[in-house]
């Protein structure tokens, strides 16, 4: 229920890692049944991917609302304290009695204190790329995550920030509630059991050569697509490509743009496909007179979500062709020509088009940040595979899912979580 | 309704032939987009890749496009699943060697090295009988080293015309069998899920006068030119092709003051004009193919693993040029207990390269170029992409 050192006893039942979507499942889950829960995340805020998000497929409905819900059985709920910017540096002990050290990275704003009203950012002279939105705009060096964060407080990126060289923002606020002199400090929690549910970051474009990431301004990457139609989003929920703020009136999907592929990442990351169709109503919606093209290998669409493939497609502006992109060459005006072979045709296709969007695949944050626990088998890919008392995986920590599975899956580790706590 | 007609036995034949990837085709077709040698209509290799999983073995065969693949292997560099597309269509020449060989049942020796012993066995029986008549093989001179001291040179000269005479013979008939062949495939459209038969239009040019501008490239490796990836091999090749050349121009300069100016006993100076150009061919061929087996050898995940065939001819020819410059340096050093010996295995290697041209990856010279006409005769090939350099 809150986000500070905590108060009294740091004594819990069960630890989760990650408070992105299935963390936040698991944490909700173990509390609601009676236990004592800690859920530790690494950003200022919880939610994780999921607040990135625009819409969810195949509902179309906003990620945010059920997001507010769980916010508020957090808020809420006594049985359930959480950390933000903490990390687990050490776990300890065994099964049962578990003890985790946790470092508590500074934010530089008292929780307590900030009622986020937004002073000290304007008179900050220093800016940052803000990763929320995938570098496509810029915060001050103090800010507030997005407009919706959780918990609603302000941070600082000490990366940036010239602290008491500047310190306006101090001066600036009327509740005194920045210390520049925040320190990192470690805490012991005791838990009896863990759930690791770590997620995942968006695989790196950049090393996507032919597809010109990085190169050519127009091509950008699904997650960055989220963010331009979100309303919160670095163009309030315009659709525009990043060279010349133009509305584009034809829009590339590449789909398996580095899953799939043993050069990149071996597996296919389950969402893409619908994400990109879903991207593809977007625009569809936003510009009426737009046209999207989705370069797929194989339409993955499984389950009940055929039924959204087949709605999708109805729309003849939505013109699906079967072949991958393996080439994006840059044409005037910064438009740009995806080349692909249409497989059913026999035809090389080279499409112009005016922004290109790679459906990049899901890669485990446990690929490059490795917790400190050594039941935690991984596999080569970096997702978490193992079975071991008293720690348990949710989300896509184990393998690429979407958001109504991860649901379920931090559902399970709560479950199995309770087994080894005693209430 | 179109019908396929799989032929397992034919995709297990490629599997062994050098396309053991070839299963793992998605058919994503990355690897025709990034192929420099595609022409935008019905594309290589991804067509290919499926027709040799569905194992049809008709279209796949009557295929010029498996040649206007050079193996730059852009294509399996790329390749999200490992399956060699360049690695397969080599494995697919491979069996045209076979299908269009004249007797198929010496063109067969060449499908797997189990057959090895009996490839290397027939040049050295023919080559036993020859020097069994009397008269061909002489008491060789010890104090100066003249070959044709040791072996008659009248015979080399029958034997080699004979065997060329063979060779000339069962090309031209496997050269007509295949272009039969690829011109019934002119009338097909590639495209199996179209479902409709089209046909390839014909340019107006003529069969002379597109060879001709083949040959043109073919001299000049503007195909090669394309890769991208691995463009060692322009240079490669280029050099093993010209010194391959410059060697024949010897030869022929060798067999001119033979017979235009009546020497009885050659044994060329090293100044003299005809073996500094065999000797500059020499090195060439030598440069070339050394650069080859080691870009091979050193970086096969790039270059490609080469199939049993590749290893046949380069070996081959490898040694016909070491054992000739052996020749030529125990010559020079006055050496005649190994200069002798060792021509006899120069003449082994050198009838092994030639009796089996037709059969062998050096068969490749003939249906490159007339893969190339074709190609040139439907508008098939793409424009160069890579400037030639003005003068």
């Amino acid at each position: 229920m809150r986000d500070s050192i905590p108060s009294g006893s740091l004594n819990g039942n069960i630890l989760v890692i990650g408070g992105g979507i299935a963390g936040l499942s698991a944490a909700l889950e173990a509390s609601e049944a009676g236990y004592d829960v800690f859920v530790v995340e690494k950003k200022p805020y919880l939610g994780g991917r999921v607040a990135q998000l625009y819409r969810y497929f195949p509902k179309l409905c906003p990620p945010y609302c059920g997001l507010e819900i769980l916010f508020r059985r957090i808020r809420t709920n006594p049985k359930i304290r959480y950390l933000t910017m903490a990390e687990v540096v050490d776990v300890s002990g065994e099964p049962g009695a578990f003890d985790v050290d946790i470092r508590l990275n500074p934010r530089y704003v008292d929780l307590e204190k900030c009622t986020a009203c937004g002073e000290c950012a304007k008179v900050c002279p220093v800016e940052r790329d803000n990763d929320f939105n995938y570098g496509m705009d810029k915060t001050k060096a103090i800010y507030l995550p997005h407009d919706l964060a959780f918990p609603m407080k302000y941070v600082i990126d000490d990366s940036v920030c010239k602290k008491l060289e500047c310190a306006k923002c101090v001066e600036a606020c009327d509740y005194d509630a920045i210390n520049l002199n925040m320190e990192a400090k470690t805490i012991r929690i005791k838990a009896e059991s863990i759930v690791v549910a770590t997620g995942w970051k968006p695989y790196d474009a950049a090393k996507l050569d032919n597809l010109g990431f990085g190169v050519y301004e127009n091509v950008i990457t699904n997650v960055m697509m989220e963010r331009l139609a979100a309303f919160n989003g670095p163009t309030k929920g315009k659709i525009v490509r990043p060279s010349d703020g133009k509305e584009p009136k034809t829009v590339a999907f590449v789909q398996c743009a580095g899953s799939r592929d043993e050069n990149h990442l071996p597996y296919c990351s389950a969402i893409c496909c619908l994400a990109s169709m879903k991207q593809a109503t977007y625009l569809r919606e936003q510009i009426p007179d737009s046209k999207a093209y989705i370069f797929y290998i194989d339409i993955r669409a499984p389950g009940r979500l055929e039924d959204f493939y087949t709605k999708v497609s109805q729309d003849e502006n939505i013109v699906f062709v079967k072949g991958k992109v393996a080439k994006v060459e840059e044409a005037e005006n910064g438009n740009l020509v995806v080349i692909a072979e249409n497989t059913l045709t026999g035809e090389k296709t080279r499409t112009e088009v005016e922004m290109v969007v790679l459906a990049t695949g899901m890669q485990p944050e446990l690929f490059e940040v490795k917790l400190p626990i050594e039941e935690l088998k991984l596999d080569d890919y970096g997702f978490a595979n193992f079975e071991s008392p008293g720690i348990y995986a949710a989300g896509v920590a184990m393998g690429p899912a979407d958001v109504a599975s991860v649901v379920e899956q931090g559902t399970a580790a709560a479950l199995k979580g309770i087994q080894i706590a005693k209430r | 309704m179109i019908r396929v007609e799989p032929d397992v036995r034919f995709v297990k034949d490629l599997l062994k032939m050098g396309g053991a990837s070839l299963k793992k085709c998605f058919q994503c077709a990355t690897c025709s987009v990034v192929c420099p040698q595609s022409p935008d209509d019905n594309p290589f290799p991804r067509k290919e890749m499926i027709w040799s999983q569905w194992g049809l073995k008709d279209r796949l065969l009557n295929d010029p496009d498996i040649w206007l693949c050079h193996q730059c292997n852009d294509c399996s560099i790329n390749c999200p699943r490992g399956a060699k597309p360049g690695e397969v269509l080599n494995a697919v020449r491979n069996y045209v060697f076979y299908e269009y060989s004249t007797p198929k049942f010496i063109g067969k020796l060449f499908t797997s090295p189990l057959y090895l012993p009996i490839v290397l066995a027939i040049p050295l029986i023919l080559i036993f009988a020859v020097l069994q008549i009397p008269g061909v093989l002489k008491t060789p001179n010890m104090e100066h080293v003249i070959f044709g001291s040791f072996i008659n040179d009248l015979a080399i000269e029958v034997a080699g015309l004979t065997m060329g005479a063979y060779v000339i013979i069962v090309a031209l008939i496997s050269f007509y069998k295949y272009w039969k062949a690829i011109g019934m495939s002119q009338d097909l459209v590639f495209e199996v899920e179209r479902g409709i038969e089209g046909k390839t239009e014909q340019k107006v040019g003529g069969f002379l006068s597109e060879l001709l501008q083949a040959l043109l490239e073919i001299i000049k490796h503007s195909r090669f030119r394309e890769c991208t990836q691995n463009n060692y091999r322009y240079w490669a090749h280029l050099g093993a092709f010209y010194g391959f050349i410059l060697l024949a121009i010897s030869t022929a300069g060798a067999i001119v003051y033979m017979y235009g100016f009546g020497i009885e006993e050659l044994a060329l100076e090293i100044y003299d004009p005809v073996k500094i150009l065999g000797n500059i061919g020499f090195l060439f061929v030598f440069v070339g193919v050394s650069w080859i087996i080691y870009a091979r050898l050193s970086r096969s995940d790039v270059t490609g693993s080469p199939s049993y065939q590749d290893w046949f001819f380069i070996t081959d020819l490898y040694l016909v040029v070491i054992t000739g410059i052996l020749m030529e340096t125990s010559r020079f050093a006055g050496a005649a207990s190994i200069a002798y010996p060792i021509y006899l295995v120069h003449l082994y290697f050198v009838f092994m390269l030639l009796v089996y041209a037709p059969y062998s990856k050096f068969a490749h010279l003939m249906y490159r170029g007339l893969a190339y006409v074709w190609a040139k005769k439907t508008g098939r090939m793409p424009e160069l992409q890579v400037q030639e350099v003005q003068q």
